[in-house]
């Protein structure tokens, strides 16, 4: 474990190591990805100018919401995106085999190897939007909250290797680590907007509906244990399922040429 | 003494799909794929002793490359039994992992925009390294391969030869008892490639580490190993001392020969097959068995200024032996 928490800080240190060698791009990407929330915040104001409820939840309800979904959002993308990114192109252009030679886990190594910090401006505005629309919550509230967002990135996290893994099988499939991404249109809006056959598989089968909702729900003092279950149940079933793809792919990967 | 790498009936095929050229190929193998079996490694056995340095030569394709992936665990084998340091390499055991490493010419495990230092730092704590012995081998190295002023330098600043020092270092930091190197000088220049030289040798017998080298140089092989395996299409044509390459397939010795007096061509030809011949000098190639009874009767039937016996050069036999091998 000890190792393992050393190992990551020190990919932690190279990262911010990198962002002060290339300032110019974290001040790009930065100002993206603020424009781009604050577009999303807009989006919203527009809609409430309409509606003053969607699927039950009101303004200040969803704006609880929406600093979640950024949260969560911001979170996986910094620590995940460059990591997933660099390992479908590892698997395609051979370079994996310097790290299944290391006596470390070679799934861990792939995860942490990057982090970027482009995208802590949305994660601040995040947390500035829940200061500011929280009804009052007690501490160990906030504490289940936390867990329950690194629940969620566990989630998200696990869909994202298990899809790129099966770059393993094909070798060249550039599209397959953008389905995570697309799918996020699933969790940036309350569970309750789904219904019926695709309500129940969404919140109970492949509870991705739930990834934003289960911990907005507990701030907001309405939450749901069964949400819980469903999203614990899922998250351990797909990741034994992904580290036995995994583990089972890498006897397949035979690098490239010889 | 025990072997420390044993393989013995070694194979691995790939599956590879053949694509007709073209568009329309293309369109085809969109539906229907024609694969094909490429023997890459098919039916090798060696050993190696501790302390060994081995060098495995062989052309393009020959199997070089996939026989070390397989020794470093990369591959799994299609048939044969593979043991290096008592483990089964594919079972990639931390264990086993800590104790051997895999230096490949044309690939680099370095961090490109940072300092090489940044890539030793990160392989110390994967590799658990105490801090003592850390510093203690990175001393070493840093010496031995006079790189003090290039590690605090952004990797993608340094030159090739710098570059593949570092490499280096990274690979030996945690102190290796086996090294599988691939093409450790490729691309390098003369001086570098001598630098390399040197430092493996001098690695090999200050840390006994036992090293198994594939080359396109010549040079590396013949300087370095006393011990070679020649491998050509997924088979060993050849496993033993390169001296003895020379006595097995090497046909011909060469006579070179300074003249004297003016004589013609036809003449040398009674002696052998003349293969330059511009007066003063003159190289011969005589049968081997017959070389003393040759340049015997040169002397006596010509007027000689100078006379040596030599062996074809190694290049040229081993060139032989992979175009009689096919």
């Amino acid at each position: 474990m000890k190792k393992y928490f050393s190992i990551w800080l020190h990919f932690a240190k190279i990262s911010l190591q990198r962002l002060f060698e290339y300032r110019a791009d974290f001040f790009l990407w930065s100002l993206v990805s603020t424009g781009w929330t604050i577009f999303s915040l807009l989006f919203y104001q527009i809609l409430f100018l309409q509606t003053s409820n969607i699927a039950g939840w009101n303004k200040q309800q969803m704006l609880v919401f929406a600093g979640t979904y950024m949260i969560i959002d911001a979170a996986t993308w910094s620590i995940f995106w460059r990591n997933i990114q660099n390992y479908t192109e590892s698997i395609f252009n051979g370079t994996l085999d310097f790290l299944l030679l290391q006596p470390i886990d070679a799934q861990f190594r792939l995860s942490v190897r990057h982090i970027s910090f482009t995208n802590v401006p949305r994660l601040i505005i995040g947390i500035i939007l829940l200061a500011l629309n929280l009804p009052t919550v007690t501490l160990s509230q906030v504490l289940m909250y936390i867990a329950l967002i690194f629940l969620s990135m566990g989630v998200i996290y696990t869909l994202w290797f298990f899809t790129a893994t099966f770059t393993f099988w094909v070798e060249k499939l550039d599209n397959i680590i953008e389905i995570v991404p697309t799918l996020r249109r699933i969790w940036s809006m309350p569970s309750d907007i789904y219904s019926g056959f695709v309500g129940a598989m969404l919140t109970i089968i492949i509870p991705l509906a739930l990834i934003t909702t289960t911990p907005t729900r507990l701030l907001l003092h309405q939450f749901r244990w069964q949400e819980l279950v469903a999203l614990l149940t899922f998250f351990i079933v797909l990741f034994g399922a992904t580290r036995a793809f995994f583990h089972y792919s890498i006897k397949k990967y035979s690098g490239i040429g010889s | 003494m025990e072997s420390i790498i044993s393989v013995q009936h070694l194979k691995k095929y790939y599956k590879v799909y053949k694509k007709q050229p073209g568009l329309m190929g293309s369109l085809k193998a969109l539906f229907a794929r024609k694969y094909e079996s490429v023997q890459a490694v098919n039916d090798i056995s060696f050993e190696i002793e501790p302390g060994e340095l081995v060098g495995f030569i062989g052309p393009n394709g020959a199997g070089k490359t996939t026989t070390l992936k397989v020794l470093s665990g990369l591959l799994y084998p299609t048939a044969g039994e593979i043991s290096v340091l008592g483990f089964t390499p594919w079972d990639r055991k931390p264990e086993f992992q800590k104790q051997f490493s895999l230096v490949m010419g044309q690939k680099n495990q370095l961090w490109w925009d940072l300092p090489a230092m940044e890539t030793f730092l990160l392989n110390k704590a994967i590799y658990e390294i105490p801090d003592t012995q850390y510093k203690h081998t990175l001393n070493k190295l840093v010496t031995l391969l006079d790189v003090k002023d290039v590690i605090n330098i952004q990797v993608r600043k340094l030159s090739l030869g710098q570059r593949m020092k570092c490499e280096l270092i990274a690979a030996l930091l945690h102190n290796p008892k086996v090294l599988f190197l691939d093409e450790p000088t490729i691309g390098l220049d003369v001086v570098m490639q001598k630098v390399m030289r040197d430092f493996v040798r001098e690695y090999n017998t200050t840390f006994g580490a036992t090293i198994l080298l594939t080359s396109h140089y010549m040079d590396d092989v013949k300087e370095l190993c006393k011990r070679v395996i020649i491998i050509d299409h997924g088979k060993k044509l050849f496993d033993g001392k390169l001296q003895d390459i020379i006595d097995k397939y090497a046909k011909n010795k060469i006579l070179s020969v300074v003249f004297s007096k003016e004589t013609d061509q036809k003449k040398l030809e009674t002696i052998g097959k003349v293969k330059s011949f511009e007066f003063p000098s003159a190289t011969i190639l005589v049968p081997r068995k017959e070389a003393s009874r040759l340049a015997a009767k040169l002397l006596e039937d010509f007027s000689i200024a100078d006379l040596n016996i030599e062996e074809p050069p190694i290049e040229a036999i081993i060139r032989d032996v992979f175009q009689n091998g096919k």
